[in-house]
């Protein structure tokens, strides 16, 4: 080894920290009120969801057979009605999002207990967005040492600000849908349906800003998200970017939900806390409720990145039946029953094509 | 093994026919006890007794003299001086002065100070005398194996519980972190000194915080010592005398701080002839020189510390290694005249920078200076005064490289001391100190900019307070009996909050918020905005219950007006250091502590049990998602609570053999409680709870072996229970995001910590120079510690995932050549 060699080695030994996985014995909150959804200027119909935090780690347990309604500044009040367990739709034929609209939502679970949200209202102004892509190969290191080539695809955004004296607040968040085409063979008959996958969850740094904190009414090149490429980009994958215009209280509420998930275990970290949302128990006030209701504007950016984008040394697959593996431990299971991945559905979004 | 002890020489006072006349008075002296034994008048039996009590004084000498360092005739404080066959001895003061009073008689007399060789002489005293040490450095290659910087006999006499005095070279022999020698890592090791993890800076003393710990380097403040973000402090080795912690007792000297002193004095340079010493290492190297400016009257000393590592950065793979950048330095100068035997002037200066960058991340660059003048002057037999003035400044800076929002960030203090101090002593039982000292705080404002052509964020600036310190302190330490020595102190400390500021009023009975301020008054410059004050007494009584073993007990008060304001798990560079003001109150510790000292009869082992309890009022907490930074309102942000801390410590060293050592084990709980007036202003329903640093059981080993001729091995294990911290317990989704939620705060604990570190020190690789080779091993065992838990979401789950975080979790060897002349 060269002795330059010899002194990087050391020096990595030394600055190297390393993460890994790690269950920590916890009792756990269990049986805790969550919401999550708002009411927007979009045409119906809204959804919201409510669950009760879990005995163990999964998604919330869904809340079924509560009656949820929303009521306008006006006194217009609309029910919810629930489509899936836990699921709840609002039509919007009485009460619409719409700006400066004020917006109070009401619960009522199936024991009796009443809560309550915050009057919200409705920003009017919105921010000009246009996002675009770059993919990008990037060298990283492994724990063990070993330079990898990594190749991700970065979603950037530039926007004009609302230019109001007054500041506005806006986030954006980011879904994805991509198609896989299944293999016909060995069903090669009747070949199965393209699957379409909504990844509604997606791992980004959430962005939240207040106008008053820049010096110029538009940002440029905002990195939004960082996706590894893979086998979901063998066909076609779109990235829809919304921005949501937000009250100062929401502000509030998702720049802590943005210090809170950005910790990395670094000795500068905000300490952990639980962000408080905008929901009571009427009767009850000292009950926790997670979750924030909100009302806000939305704007949609949508990119689509077709295989054809990726460079010529980065592989995403292809969909072939493989005789080997078959039917088992393949390595592309996804081609063969894609509708279990979750998000699957075969309907194809209106847009995608 | 004593084979480099100086040649034992004569010294003669008075003639020996006094002896003679001593015979007489011993005959007359056992005649007025005969004859108080059969008188029964309480008159005359008092009477008796003062006759006695006259006739021994006369049958008594005095020795006294200075203890001194040959090479730059500095005084030693602290060094041992023994008379032989009489089972007594003493130490020498603040200015190096020792008093002994003893029969006259031929007896040998024996010097001794860590690092230094020992001197005897033998001494034929039959009239008062004054005897001179002038003591040398004792060569690396021959150290002798006793590892205290006071003798086993001072630690059973001495009255301040609590106190761990080291020197540099005591410290040389722990393995180190890439070869470098360190102050604050070597006190981590001693019981009821622990810290959150590695890689932070500070550290916690018997369940304090880390701003209170009063750090002085020659007396002056040192707001943050550390450099490379916590993995080294800025005290150099290799101009470092010694160092002393109080961690029970704090002399009334010492003020300002809640929980202990770490009082640093740095080395002057030779008097005599041009040295020089330094050291090469992987990361970093170090050089000192030091010589006669004007031979026996004023020397210099110019030592410094900087790192290299860019350069091998720029090698690695890694993209943002690459494109990241470390490094420090530190410069510590020391200029130091003698206008004669009693006047002392010394100068001393210290500069330390760090820049970090991750990436195109963030990146941190701060910096302290320290400028220090000290007129030192011995005004008579009894009678010393030092007078001090200081300077020093903490500025840092924190860069945040994102381009839309990239900014950078500055903050810090400066500070100013003028303090006089007296020293009075007589004849060895008495030493008093009284003074007075004023340190002056000025937070500088936060400033944030645009980083950048790219950046869109907005300049900010907020001002930050201004604080002036005034104490007034008396402290004695007194033999009381031969069996019972007392250091008893009280300060009083003055504290005035300064404008120019604009104070907020608050509505009452709701939490402060932007919204309740019902009242703004302007202040103007140096205007009284608030004033505190309050008594500090010190109290420190040691009980010798044979010649081996005594028993000691303190308590003491203290104030503190300074508060780092930090909500991270860790100290970070830019955190600001806030004076106390009308709503934000200082904090005062009140600490109890009661130890049990032994050293074995052969003086091998010296063992100590002690048990401490504190209790602090107007601890500061935060509340959650404090915005600490830029916050023109930070009391809206910050609440005010409670603590409690007790433990008990226990030590065993060795220190002689061809093993020396030490073992610590440390019970310690350190408890905090915010029960504010409403929900918001209440932490965990207004319970106890563990603070960060709560770390139950802490085991601690240092040994170190002779290897050969001209080496030494070192062997280092720690142990200690996981820090607290609070845990995730479920997750919900918010729009597209895992939301995750936590339990109260730190409730739960990462997992234990040990380690086990290395070193082979070869002295001598060539013959012709004092050098040495050090080998040393951190971590030896790579074992991944956790520094922190923490949880993140995956790229495409709705749950978020645990991961245990380590830093340092390798195998870290290291290389370091040291060279001196």
């Amino acid at each position: 080894m060269q002795p330059q060699k010899l002194l990087a080695f050391l020096l990595l030994l030394l600055l190297s920290n390393c993460k890994d996985p790690y269950k920590l014995a916890v009792t756990r909150t269990v049986g805790r009120l969550v919401i999550n959804g708002g009411i927007y200027d979009t045409p119906g119909p809204q959804f919201l969801k409510l669950g009760l935090t879990p005995d163990f780690n999964k998604d919330p347990d869904p809340l079924s057979g509560a009656y949820v309604s929303v009521q306008d500044e006006n006194g217009n009040q609309e029910f919810y009605h629930e489509t899936v367990p836990g699921t709840y739709q609002l039509n919007g034929n009485i009460v619409t999002g719409r700006p400066s609209g004020v917006y109070t939502l009401e619960i009522q679970l199936p024991d009796g207990r009443k809560y309550r949200s915050t009057p919200e209202k409705l920003p009017g102004s919105k921010a000009t967005d246009s996002a675009y892509f770059k993919i990008v190969t990037e060298t990283v290191v492994k724990p063990e040492g070993i330079p990898v080539d990594n190749t991700n695809v970065k979603i950037y955004l530039n926007s004009v600000l609302p230019s109001e004296h007054s500041p506005s607040f806006i986030r954006w968040g980011i879904d994805e849908v991509y198609v896989i085409i299944p293999t016909c063979f060995p069903q090669a008959i009747a070949c199965p349906p393209f699957c379409y996958i909504y990844q509604t969850v997606t791992k980004f740094d959430l962005k939240v800003i207040a106008t008053n904190d820049y010096q110029r009414p538009y940002i440029n090149d905002l990195l939004l998200q960082t996706r590894s490429v893979d086998y979901t980009f063998m066909v076609r994958h779109y990235f829809n970017v919304t921005q949501y215009t937000m009250n100062q209280n929401a502000y509030d509420y998702w720049q802590k939900v943005a210090l809170i998930t950005e910790r990395t275990g670094s000795i500068f970290d905000t300490p952990p806390a639980n962000v408080p949302g905008n929901i009571v128990n009427i009767n009850d006030p000292t009950e926790i409720v997670y979750g924030y209701f909100e009302a806000s504007g939305t704007k949609l950016n949508r990119l689509k990145i077709d295989r054809g984008y990726m460079p010529p040394n980065v592989e995403v697959g292809t969909c072939q039946f493989d005789f080997v593996y078959w039917p088992a431990g393949s390595p592309y299971n996804y081609c063969l029953n894609p509708y279990a991945i979750p998000g699957a559905t075969t309907v194809m979004p209106d847009w995608f094509w | 093994m004593t084979g480099y002890a100086q040649p034992v020489r004569t010294v003669v006072f008075g003639d020996s026919t006094r002896m003679e006349e001593m015979s007489r008075r011993q005959a007359q002296m056992d005649q007025l006890v005969e004859q108080k034994g059969k008188v029964t008048d309480a008159d005359a039996i008092k009477a008796i007794d003062n006759l006695i009590r006259k006739l021994k004084q006369t049958m008594m000498v005095t020795l006294s003299g200075t203890i001194t360092f040959q090479a730059d005739g500095r005084p030693l404080s602290g060094a041992a001086i023994f008379v032989d066959g009489l089972k007594y001895g003493n130490n020498s003061d603040q200015n190096g002065r020792y008093y002994l009073q003893f029969p006259p008689g031929k007896y040998k007399v024996t010097v001794r100070y860590l690092g230094m060789v020992p001197i005897s002489i033998r001494l034929a005293i039959y009239d008062n005398g004054v005897q001179d040490f002038e003591m040398s450095e004792k060569p690396e290659v021959l150290e002798e194996v006793v590892i205290s910087a006071t003798s086993q006999e001072d630690r059973i006499k001495e009255p301040i519980s609590g106190m761990a005095k080291l020197n540099v070279t005591e410290i040389k022999r722990i393995p180190a972190l890439m070869g470098e020698v360190d102050v604050i890592k070597s006190i981590q090791l001693m019981p009821g000194v622990n810290s959150v993890g590695e890689g932070s800076a500070g550290f916690n003393v018997r369940g304090g915080r880390i701003d209170q710990n009063l750090i002085l380097m020659d007396g002056g403040q040192i707001f943050n010592s550390s450099h490379a973000l916590g993995l080294l402090s800025n005290f150099n080795s290799d101009v470092v005398e010694d160092f002393t912690l109080y961690k029970g007792n704090v002399p009334a000297q010492f003020g300002g701080r809640a929980s202990s002193v770490l009082d640093v004095r740095t080395r002057s340079g030779s008097f005599e002839k041009f040295k020089f010493r330094g050291g090469i290492g992987v990361l970093s190297s170090r050089l000192a020189i030091e010589g006669p400016i004007w031979k026996d009257h004023t020397s210099f000393l110019v030592g410094t510390r900087f790192s290299y590592s860019d350069w091998i950065l720029k090698m690695v793979g890694n993209t943002d290694v690459r494109q990241s950048s470390a490094s420090f330095y530190d410069v510590n100068g020391n200029i130091t005249h003698r206008f004669s035997k009693k006047n002392t002037l010394n100068l001393t200066y210290y500069l330390g920078n760090d820049y970090f960058k991750y990436s195109q991340e963030f990146g941190y660059d701060y910096t302290t200076q320290l400028f220090n003048l000290k007129w030192k002057s011995i005004l008579g037999d009894h009678w010393s005064s030092t007078f001090s003035a200081v300077s020093g400044s903490y500025a840092s800076k924190l860069y945040d490289y994102n381009p839309i929002q990239a900014k950078s960030l500055s903050n810090g203090i400066d500070y100013n001391q003028l303090k006089e101090d007296v020293l009075f002593t007589v004849e060895g039982k008495h030493a008093v100190n009284f003074g007075v000292d004023m340190n002056y705080y000025g937070g500088r404002p936060e400033i944030s900019n645009p980083y950048g052509n790219s950046s869109a964020t907005v300049s900010k600036r907020v001002e930050k307070d201004r604080g002036r310190e005034w104490g007034f302190y008396v402290n004695e330490e007194f033999t009381m009996s031969p069996k019972i020595t007392i250091s008893a102190g009280l300060r009083f400390s003055l504290f005035q909050n300064l404008g120019a500021d604009t104070v907020y009023s608050y509505q009452p009975g709701v939490p402060k918020s932007v919204f309740t301020i019902v009242d703004t008054t302007y202040y103007s410059r140096d205007q009284v905005i608030q004033t505190y004050s309050g008594f500090e007494p010190r109290l420190s009584a040691s009980y010798s219950i044979s010649d081996h073993s005594s028993i000691k007990m303190s308590y003491n008060r203290m104030r503190q007006y300074i508060h780092l304001i930090s909500n991270s798990t860790a100290a970070t560079p830019v955190d600001i250091w806030q004076v106390s003001n009308p709503h934000i109150r200082p904090q005062v510790a009140d600490n109890y502590s009661l130890g049990y000292f032994r050293n074995t009869d052969n003086k091998m082992y010296d063992l100590s049990a002690e048990a401490f309890y504190k209790t602090t009022q107007n601890l500061v907490e935060y509340k959650d998602f404090a915005q600490l930074l830029l916050n023109r309102h930070l009391e809206t942000e910050l609440l005010q609570g409670q603590g409690k801390a007790y433990g008990l410590e226990l030590f065993a060293r060795k220190n002689t053999g061809i093993w020396t050592g030490w073992v610590s084990y440390t019970f310690m709980r350190s408890f905090i409680q915010v029960a504010g007036a409403s929900p918001a202003e209440t932490v965990n329903q207004g319970k106890w709870y563990p603070t960060n640093y709560d770390k139950p059981h802490t085991f601690n080993l240092t040994a170190s072996r002779k290897a050969g001729r001209t080496s030494r091995f070192g062997v280092n294990f720690t142990y200690s229970t996981g820090r607290p911290v609070t845990a995730l317990t479920s997750s919900y989704l918010g729009g597209t995001t895992a939301i995750p939620v936590f339990s109260d705060r730190n409730q739960y604990r990462i997992p234990d910590y040990w380690r086990v570190d290395i070193s082979l020190t070869i002295n001598s690789v060539f013959k012709k120079f004092d050098d040495n080779l050090i080998f040393s091993i951190y971590n030896l065992f790579g074992r991944r510690n956790a520094y922190s838990i923490y949880y993140q979401q995956p790229e495409f789950s709705t749950i978020p995932e645990s991961y245990r975080l380590s830093i340092l979790g390798s195998i870290i060897p290291s290389i370091t050549y040291n060279l001196s002349f």
